[in-house]
This record gives structure tokens, sequence and C-alpha cells, in this order.
């Protein structure tokens, strides 16, 4: 899975071909040898492809700064991991994962939602809880009753079937 | 690692209704911190100026190394009690950097009633000498104490955790091989003339520094001879002839630069070798914090917005991510040090209290100290849960926590409820430090559940006997119960009787932490192994 990094408002895919016995990095699409050289402690030199290259860097957040070659370049890294969503199914239904009460009831029957909106907040042990679309769409029907209990595995909100495009 | 990445916006409504909600929270802390420390009648303030005495403040000031951090406990001990009479408990106590050393600090404080020792002056003093055995971190005791506040002795003299705690745990620090060193800066009399005494070196203040085991007064009455102070217990009678103390001086600051010498020379404990990266501010700027703890308290917040204010670069390893949600187990680095991080996202259910039991077992394979933030309202119940073993699965996750050998510490972030503050690692279970935050609540359950169960005893228990149910009756146990809750709730009821070590601004937590976790790594780890897990 290549990394994505943005340099200089380029983005660039970055993928680390192999590890030992040296570093080999696949830059979009072409292959580079990467070395260190150990000379005293000059850490910031390192061989690339047979060449010298010498550079500083300073990480701002999450930007690092690279000065190499007397240019300077503003480089971030995108991992891939990051952007990968929630592996649970998106369903017709929110189902209440404990027994509870309903609080709140915030997107009413007809409304449209996309993911992530809150729908309903339960009270349980407690806590008050926001209950989220699953998926975007109109909700059907608000199951339970404000202020009423339910239990663990009732239906609470229904959303309109997904029409197929 | 990789780095947090934060779901709040700091422009929405919400988190800008929570941060001005909380903002006035910490200013009314700040405000009460402050009159604890400073605000005092004048009289008291006159009187110790008639004596010629530095006020207990300027002297922890002048021990300290200048620019380096204090880390204060327990300012607010006794806040709700004795009529707020006894400001801090009438001690300071904290630890702090003297002479390039780590060390526990402990003030009697003269500018209330004398530095008299109420019960909790001495929990108090009590809980730094607990904390430097478990650390073992030296000890310096600024002496100026009248003795123990004589109205309230039942409570402050026989059992095992009183008065007679403070010499026995003087003696185990020494037996350890952790030094002490007293400053007698008042008259140091009975019971506190063991003080200067058990400490491995002493300076006293001629003039105005004593120790006797009875005072000029108590001698007249006792036998008839009349003798003054300075010739009963002065400093040049007990460094000359007594051999009691060790070093006079002439002033406050003489004796403290003598004390600084002294603790210039010992040793510096080995370190318990505890990776250490280098040390990365958060990305997420802590005082975010504000706005990612509601205004509600009742309602949930994602744990993870809190670590990443925070740890080291914002970045955090989470472990498990997918089981177990409510709750959150992971790797972070806090000023440097690595760390393993237990923090709740809700209610612990079964398969929660499995992961972070085996989370704390792999932290101390791994020997990773432990952080526990609570936000907890207890173990999940009910007929499913109890069929699916919730006690018993909340009971391993207890055995592993209270068994682990690595260093605790535990934030009390929100709720702190029930049995879920014993398998997070509440009071009683040893945590190196216990901070609060000034909105923590505590209690065996909320309000209403104490509410609604003791009416439905006192219902059940009416029909039994055949009598109607008196709603008076039910009413004023409703009225009374809620009452009680409420007071008793509170961060500030908790840190008056010193169930934490201190309520912090939620900004200071990452700072706080991080002093108690290098004061930590003085102490080996503990001994390995656990008890017998039901499984």
């Amino acid at each position: 899975m290549p990394t994505v990094m943005h340099m200089d408002g380029q983005e660039h895919q970055l993928e680390i071909v192999a590890r030992r016995p040296e570093l080999v990095l696949r830059v979009d699409g072409a292959l580079h040898i990467v070395r260190p050289i150990t000379r005293g402690f000059q850490l910031n030199l390192i061989e690339v492809d047979g060449r010298q290259v010498r550079f500083h860097a300073a990480s701002e957040g999450a930007v690092v700064h690279v000065r190499c070659d007397g240019r300077s370049h503003r480089v971030a890294i995108h991992d891939p991991r990051d952007a990968r969503g929630m592996v649970r199914a998106a369903g017709d239904e929110i189902v209440a994962e404990m027994p509870g009460t309903l609080v709140a009831i915030v997107k009413a029957q007809g409304e449209e939602v996309v993911a992530g909106d809150v729908v309903v907040t339960i009270e349980s042990m407690k806590l008050l809880m926001n209950l989220s679309a699953p998926r975007a769409g109109r909700i059907a029907r608000i199951a339970v009753e404000l202020n009423q209990t339910f239990d663990k595995g009732a239906i609470l909100v229904m959303l309109e079937p997904a029409v197929e495009t | 690692m990789r780095r947090i990445a934060s779901k709040l916006s700091t422009s929405d409504p919400d988190f800008r209704l929570n941060d001005v909600h909380y903002r006035k929270v910490v200013a009314e802390l700040k405000a009460r911190q402050f009159a604890a420390r400073s605000e005092r009648p004048q009289r008291d303030l006159d009187r110790l100026q008639q004596q010629g005495k530095m006020l207990p403040r300027e002297r922890v000031e002048m021990l300290l190394d200048p620019g380096t951090p204090f880390l204060e406990l327990s300012t607010l001990a006794a806040n709700m009690d004795y009529d707020g009479e006894s400001p801090g408990a009438s001690a300071i106590t904290g630890i702090g950097i003297v002479a390039g050393r780590e060390v526990a600090i402990h003030a009697d404080d003269s500018s209330v009633k004398g530095g008299a020792w109420y019960p909790l002056t001495i929990k108090k003093i009590v809980r730094l000498l607990d904390i430097a055995i478990e650390n073992r971190l030296p000890v310096v005791h600024l002496c100026d104490s009248a003795g123990g506040f004589l109205q309230q002795q039942s409570d402050l003299f026989a059992d095992r955790h009183m008065a007679g705690r403070i010499f026995r745990n003087q003696c185990q620090l020494s037996k350890m091989g952790v030094h002490q060193l007293a400053l007698v800066f008042g008259h140091c009399t009975a019971g506190g003339a063991y003080v200067p005494a058990l400490s491995d070196y002493s300076v006293i203040v001629r003039g105005i520094g004593a120790v006797f085991l009875g005072g000029p007064p108590l001698v007249k009455a006792a036998t008839g001879e009349e003798v003054g102070f300075e010739e009963l217990g002065g400093a040049d009678m007990h460094t000359s002839v007594s051999g009691t103390c060790d070093y006079a001086a002439d002033t406050e600051e003489e004796a403290i630069a003598i004390g600084r010498e002294i603790v210039a020379q010992w040793r510096r404990q080995p370190r318990w070798n505890c990776q250490r990266d280098s040390i990365e501010a958060p990305y997420y700027d802590p005082q975010e914090l504000y706005g990612v703890i509601p205004h509600n308290s009742k309602a949930i917040f994602d744990m993870r917005e809190v670590i990443a204010r925070m740890v080291d670069g914002s970045r955090f390893h989470e472990y498990q991510p997918d089981y177990g949600t409510a709750l959150v187990c992971g790797y972070a680095n806090l000023w440097g040090w690595k760390v393993g991080i237990v923090a709740n996202n809700g209610v612990l259910f079964s398969d929660s209290s499995l992961k972070a039991a085996h989370f704390i077992e792999l932290c101390n394979q791994n020997e990773t100290p432990l952080v526990f933030l609570q936000n907890i309202t207890g173990y999940m119940v009910g007929r499913d849960y109890e069929r699916k073993g919730i006690t018993k699965d909340g009971a391993k996750m207890i055995m592993a926590q209270s068994c682990s050998r690595v260093p605790k510490f535990t934030v009390m972030c929100n709720a702190s409820f029930g049995a879920g503050n014993y398998g997070m690692c509440g009071r009683a279970f040893d945590a190196r430090m216990l901070f609060g935050w000034p909105t923590y609540q505590i209690a065996t359950m909320g309000g209403d559940q104490a509410v609604n169960t003791l009416l439905e005893v006192k219902m059940r228990q009416m029909r039994r006997n055949g009598e109607p149910l008196d709603k008076e009756i039910l009413a004023r146990i409703r009225d009374e119960t809620r009452g009680a809750y409420e007071h008793q709730l509170s961060a500030y009821f908790a840190t008056s009787r010193i169930w934490d070590d201190g309520l912090l601004d939620p900004v200071d937590t990452r700072n706080a932490l991080g002093m108690a976790i290098t004061a930590s790594m003085n102490a080996p780890l503990g001994e390995p192994g656990y008890g017998v897990f039901r499984l």
C-alpha cells in the first residue's frame, strides 16, 4: 500500500520496496537505493543512488521542512491507514447495544441525514450517548417514544431503504 | 506511532460552549487554590512578622532550585472540613528540585493556628511520606508546628495511620537508605520533636527554633522547674550539648542554605531503566481540553481527544482498536517516557474488562508504567450481562491491575462510580499519584441510582410489613439522599478528604504526570506475579 507524500503542493506516491540489505524506495514508479553514511556524527548525510546528499530537516507539526541542494521543501506524509474508514457494514437501522432510555430525538421522521449525523440520544448507566446514522438516507421511523425504556438489541431508528443507483 | 486525528472542530458551537464553561470551572479552582495558599487573617501574618519568621511558602520557594517546577499536592485538603479553618490542611507538601535532586517536601503552615496538626494535616503528611517510600524520594521537613490540635486529639493520635505513622514512615525511609533533612524553624514539641530527631540530618535556627518533649509550661506544671525555651531545647543546647540537632543557623535563610548544601551531598538514587525517547510537545494544544470536556457531566466524550492533548506529538499506538471499544488502551510517550494508557469510553462490559486485563499484563511484561484516565460510571448491570460473567471479568481486570509491578498513575477526568473506580486504579489500589479534574464526581453510585435504590428497598419493606406506602417518608428519603449525594459527589469534597493528591487544571495534567512518572523511576519495580484469575 503506497503512502501519499505531499511535497511543495505536488502529490507523490511513496512505497518501501525493501528494507534489507539496503533501503529501496519506489517514488512515483522509479526505484531508488538509500544508504546511510557513517562519518563521525554527521547524521544528516545519506547516499541516494550512489550520490551523496546532505540535508537538514525540521518538523513543524505534521509538516517537515527539508533543505537540500540549496532548496527548501515542504513535505507532508499521509498514512493510508488514517484514511481507512470503519469496517462495519452500514445497515438500515440503529440498534441499541445496551438497555436504556430514549432521552432526545435530534432528527425526526422524514428528515434527511448523512452518515455520522446524530439521530437520537439515549441514557444508560448514567451516561448520555449520541447514536448516529450508519449511512446517508431519510429517517423512516423512530421506533421508541421519548423517555421510553428499551432492551438491548431493540431497533431504535429505521432508515428508508437505500435506493439502487 | 501515529498521530491521533482529532474529530473535533474548535469552531463547533458545542466545543465553544464547553470551552466557556470549563474556563469558569478552572477560574474557580484557581481562586480557591489562591485562597488556600495565600489568604490568611491579618493577625496571623502580624504574629509571624513579630516573631521574625518567614511565611511557610517563602521558605519552600527559597529551598527550591530557581526556575524548577514544584508539584504541590493536595492544595485544597480540608477545604470542606473544620468549617474551612484549616486551609490546605495547615501543611504544604509536594515534590520539587533541591540542589539538582528530586525531593519530597513537607512544610508545616505556621500561618494557620501556629501550624497545629489537624487530623487531615496528619493524613496529608503521612501521604507525602508514603509517596517518599513508594518512590524512594528523599524528604525535607520544614518544621514549625504547635503540635497536635488538641480539640481533635481522638481523631489524630491513636489509630494505625494517625500521628505515629509519620514517625514510623520516617524510620522506614531511613532503613531503606532514603535521606531525610529537618529544618527547625519553630517549636517542635512532644511528638513533633521526633520529626527532627528521626531525620538523618537537622538544622535549627537560633532564637526561634526549639525541640523538646515538653515545653516550658508543661515542665513547670509537671515538676515545678522553671526554664526558658532556649535553655530547654534551643539551637545551641541541641547542637553543642545534647546532639539532638546537627547544625545551628542564625537566620532562616542561613538554615536553608545549610540545608541545600546537605542535600547536595546525597548520592542520587539509581534510576530504574525505563524506555525514554526524545520529548515532543503534543500536536494538539492542551488548552483545547476545555472544549473537549462536555459541560453536561453525563454526556460521553471520546477519551482519544483527551489523550491527543496530553501525550508527546499526540501520537498513540492503540491496542485492539476494534474490540471492547468502551475502553481505549494503547501506548504513548509522555515527556519522553513510554506509558500504557487505559481510558474509559463508556461503561465497562465483559469484552472491555478482558481487554483491560490483557493490556495491563502486556504493560507489566514490557515494564511500561500505566496511566489510567477515569470516566467510568460502572460495570454494566443486568441479567444478560451477569449470565455472560460481567462480575468475574471485572474481577480479572481488578486482579491484573492490583497486582501490577509497574508504577501506576490515575487521573479522575469525569466520573468515578462503583466498582469501575476499583478496576481503573482508584485510591485503594496504590497509584503512585492520583489527580483529579475539578469537575470529577466520585461515589458508590450516581445520586439518582442511590435515591431509587433506597426508595425501592423502603417500599418493599413497607409492603412486607403490610403498611400503606407513606408518601411523606418516601419524599423525605428522596430529598435527604439526593442532598447528601450532591454534596458528597464533588471533587472538592473528595480532595478535602485527600482521596486524591490534588485537583488539576486539565491543561496541567501532562506536566503533573511527567513529574510523577519521573519521580517514580527512583524506585525499583515491584514483585512480579498475580493471584488466581477467575477464568
